[in-house]
């Protein structure tokens, strides 16, 4: 069973649509849906003066329109799948711990945030905090994989603990900051201060990096376990050149102010 | 010690003759690995040493082979799969372990991988040789399974977390005799070319053996195998009950072990086709008398073309 919601009027402000997952929604006819209400700001709006509602609610929910104002889509989610079509707001699957959402547009701040599992794809941009910890919280996403084909904003992967972000573009400053394990790989490199008070994480980046001093090079390989990752990543919508399948890339060890247990690999395959 | 069966008749395939006996096996366990390494070349050089000295359970503690060289792997490298049987699971875990640590493990540009990622009963592979990284080890989570690296002097060693368990058929045979030893290996020859397959492990040297054994001695109590003295062509004037026709002067046997019991069912069917077309005077099968194995694979059941 598939629900679908199309976007009818642009809402007054920034709408909390954390509702809007399968499992809430599942076994609601089109009518008691449209009846649901959303927070906005103050207000507390009707789901159905917002969206044209159709179908039932089961495994399957799409929503389409211009969505940047709706804030939350997926949050919270266990299973099902969400297509959306159209750029979104933020918090965009935050705290997801199974299930799949794929977003045909950009997403706003803070997608995938501490989320603890399921895949999250994203054709097109992303805000800040990709997959990031909220502030107050130590550790950001503990599993799950994020993949963007597009261009990320400012500490993607922040606070990391298990998991990947996979980033087809340029991420943008702070890639990995304080992150524990997990991997952050940006096809089109990290931005500045890629990997402070990383632990024991992976920040693989697909063009030069300036490096933060608490880095040390260690040698030119070619990683399995990047390879591995980028070969799955490739059958996930991502489009990975087969020269980082196959080139060298260069290890980093660091962040020497805490355990200099992690690394940034960075694609090296000049001579 | 236990009585082989004795054929009761036989029909021919062209100048073949095939004898109305049957192959006896038993329920075994295996794991699938998925070795990958920089060329084809060191893939199967991984595999000839982890697949070494695996050729009996009852010397050997397992029996393994190369499967089959594959074009895709995970990591998209040359790879060659491995099939890996013994009685049990822990059998298994122990054989793998041991294998991939000081054959895969050691041998340049190599990876490890499952080929068995559905199975639910697992063992241990990655999780207890990384100890072998002294801590300097670093795990990977990709698509759900978890990997590890191991350090070494090349660069790292990344190998899967646990592989599956199966339970397949260890023991299906066919006892392949010429007119004299050439002819014989020749007809063998044919029937391993054509039995080797996907689901199917030959774990004799080049898929032959010529040492056919029975279950326990004619003159020991303590032998758990000896020779198999019926189908010895130089006893045949000695012996009361030799299974070695006139005219047949060499026998050798090729033993299959398989993930199912219609791959090995099938893979017989292929090899006595092929060992008749090759030029074998006798087909006929290796069995403890029909109380030992569960599975019974009668040559008569072969006898259509694969």
């Amino acid at each position: 069973m598939t629900l679908s919601l199309a976007l009818r009027t642009p809402p007054p402000g920034r709408v909390d649509a954390s509702v809007l997952t399968p499992e809430r929604l599942r076994g609601r006819g089109a009518r008691e849906v449209s009846a649901m209400t959303l927070s906005c700001g103050r207000l507390r709006l009707p789901l159905g003066e917002l969206f044209d509602v159709v179908g039932t609610g089961g495994d399957h929910l799409f929503v389409a329109g211009d969505l940047r104002s709706i804030d939350g889509i997926g949050h919270g989610m266990a299973t099902g799948h969400i297509v959306v079509d159209g750029s979104c707001g933020d918090h965009l699957g935050a705290g997801m711990s199974g299930g799949e959402i794929l977003v045909d547009g950009d997403v706003g701040a803070w997608a995938g945030a501490e989320m603890r599992g399921g895949h999250l794809t994203i054709r097109g941009n992303a805000g800040d905090r990709l997959g990031g910890a909220y502030p107050g919280t130590r550790a950001g996403m503990s599993g799950g994989e994020i993949v963007i084909t597009g261009d990320a904003g400012q500490e993607a992967g922040a606070g990391l603990r298990r998991g990947l972000v996979a980033i087809g573009g340029r991420s943008g400053a702070g890639a990995g900051l304080r992150m524990l394990a997990g991997t952050v790989i940006a096809l089109g490199g990290v931005g500045a201060e890629a990997g402070m008070g990383n632990k024991r994480g992976s920040i693989a980046s697909g063009a030069p990096v300036r490096l933060l001093p608490g880095y040390t090079f260690a040698v030119r390989y070619a990683p399995p376990a990047l390879r591995l990752q980028l070969r799955q990543l490739k059958r996930r919508y991502l489009p990975v050149d087969d020269m980082f399948l196959t080139g060298q890339w260069a290890r980093w060890s660091g962040d020497r102010t805490e355990l200099a247990r992690g690394e940034i690999l960075i694609f090296d395959d000049g001579e | 010690m236990t009585e082989a069966s004795t054929p009761t008749g036989s029909f021919t395939l062209g100048d073949t003759e095939v004898s109305d006996t049957f192959a006896e096996a038993f329920p075994m366990r295996y794991a699938r690995l998925i070795i990958t390494a920089a060329t084809k070349e060191w893939a199967h050089e991984a595999a000839r040493s982890a697949t070494g000295f695996a050729t009996s359970v009852i010397g050997c503690k397992c029996e393994a082979a190369i499967e089959c060289p594959l074009t895709r792997t995970p990591d998209g490298r040359p790879g060659v799969s491995v099939l890996l049987f013994a009685m049990d699971r822990e059998g298994v875990g122990k054989r793998v372990l041991d294998r991939v640590g000081q054959c895969v493990l050691t041998c340049p540009t190599t990876a490890c991988f499952d080929g068995l990622p559905d199975a639910e009963r697992r063992v241990a592979l990655g999780s207890s040789l990384r100890y072998f990284g002294d801590g300097f080890q670093a795990s990977k989570v990709v698509s759900g399974e978890r990997f590890w690296r191991i350090p070494v002097m090349e660069g790292e060693f990344l190998v899967v977390e646990s592989v599956g368990v199966g339970t397949g058929v260890g023991g299906g045979n066919l006892v392949i005799g010429g007119a004299d030893a050439a002819r014989a290996l020749g007809a063998a020859q044919a029937a391993v070319d054509a039995v080797r397959d996907e689901g199917v492990a030959l774990p004799f040297p080049g898929g032959i053996v010529r040492s056919g054994s029975k279950v326990g001695a004619l003159t020991s109590s303590s032998m758990p195998a000896s020779t198999n003295h019926q189908f010895a062509p130089t006893l045949r004037a000695q012996i009361d009950d030799s299974l070695v026709p006139d005219g047949v002067g060499a026998m050798y046997e090729i033993v299959i072990d398989g993930m199912s019991e219609d791959k090995v069912r099938e893979a017989m069917r292929r090899g006595l086709h092929a060992a008749a077309g090759a030029g074998a005077a006798l087909v006929t099968a290796a069995n403890f008398g029909g109380g030992l194995g569960e599975f019974h694979f009668p040559l008569t059941e072969l006898r259509d073309p694969p």
